[in-house]
């Protein structure tokens, strides 16, 4: 009988799934910047206070989107207050997005009430979000891959 | 033709819309989203139920191939709630077969929104459709 010593061929296939992982987290914050410069610099909508705009976030979600999410939805409130222009308000509520225990994710957001309506009222014309994430998907692909790809080659 | 023209008349004049049509009684019964906003009351809408194309965001090239979506909403009167729009869901996919349904592009259904109704739109029920469409490369 022939034994095989893979204890190489197993530490080896370990730490390339260790670069991949560390490829694809780096990937994600370059991503979330990208998807969040695109969404602020949208046109699809005007914006009255500031706040959807000055509160939205793209981020990994990650052990720090939660105090990235607070600053977000505090620049909203801190726009929203004695603003008299509409009655909308700052909103903080959870996405409902639980991830695996294998996978990763950006979050694109901001904080405020009216931040659904902006995405579907009069057949989505001042739609934002989705158009971005439509926009950006393709590029954030190729960057995430580009990202895995040089980790894994050193 | 555009992705958007293309993808437009699947459901205004080709025969794969053909079922859309019928069960919405009219073509007319099909716009473009922007003409929404022209309507100032209710009754001059089209008739109900209607659907309004909206197309979205593109990303590509011409050498890998463009992918563009673009979402229908369905709208309908408050008396009849969301039975007519979850009727016409399946009509409105069936007619975007996900391969070689279009002459230059194929479409895949991404999904459709939740039971809502549009505070902009007189408060009509409505859910949106979304689709991508992509180029050949």
């Amino acid at each position: 009988m022939m034994t095989l010593d893979d204890t190489k061929l197993t530490q080896g296939l370990a730490g390339l799934l260790a670069r991949i992982n560390e490829g694809a987290d780096a990937g994600l914050v370059e991503v979330s910047d990208l998807i969040e410069t695109t969404d602020t610099q949208t046109d699809a909508y005007r914006g009255q206070s500031g706040a959807t705009r000055a509160s939205t976030l793209a981020a990994p979600l990650d052990a720090n989107y939660a105090s990235k999410a607070a600053s977000a939805f505090n620049v909203a409130a801190s726009l929203l207050t004695g603003f008299s222009g509409h009655d909308g308000k700052p909103l903080s509520e959870e996405s409902g997005v639980t991830l695996g225990p294998h996978e990763k994710g950006v979050m694109l957001t901001n904080f405020t009430d009216y931040a659904e309506n902006l995405e579907r009222d009069a057949a989505g014309e001042k739609a934002h979000i989705g158009p971005t994430i439509a926009e950006t998907a393709l590029p954030a692909t190729q960057l995430i891959a580009g990202f895995i790809k040089s980790e894994v080659e050193g | 033709m555009t992705i958007a023209a293309t993808t437009y008349a699947q459901l205004a004049t080709a025969s794969e819309g053909a079922a859309v049509r019928a069960a919405l009684g009219s073509a007319a019964s099909i716009i473009p989203a922007d003409k929404l906003r022209t309507f100032t009351d209710a009754q001059a809408l089209p008739a109900r139920p209607f659907i309004a194309y909206r197309g979205g965001s593109q990303s590509g090239n011409r050498r890998d191939g463009i992918r563009a979506q673009f979402r229908w909403w369905i709208y309908d009167d408050a008396r009849y709630g969301y039975s007519r729009i979850n009727a016409l869901i399946p009509l409105l996919i069936a007619a975007y077969p996900d391969e070689d349904a279009l002459s230059d592009c194929y479409t895949v259904f991404n999904g459709a929104s939740d039971e809502r109704p549009d505070a902009a739109i007189f408060q009509m029920p409505c859910r949106s459709l979304t689709f991508t469409a992509f180029t050949r490369s």
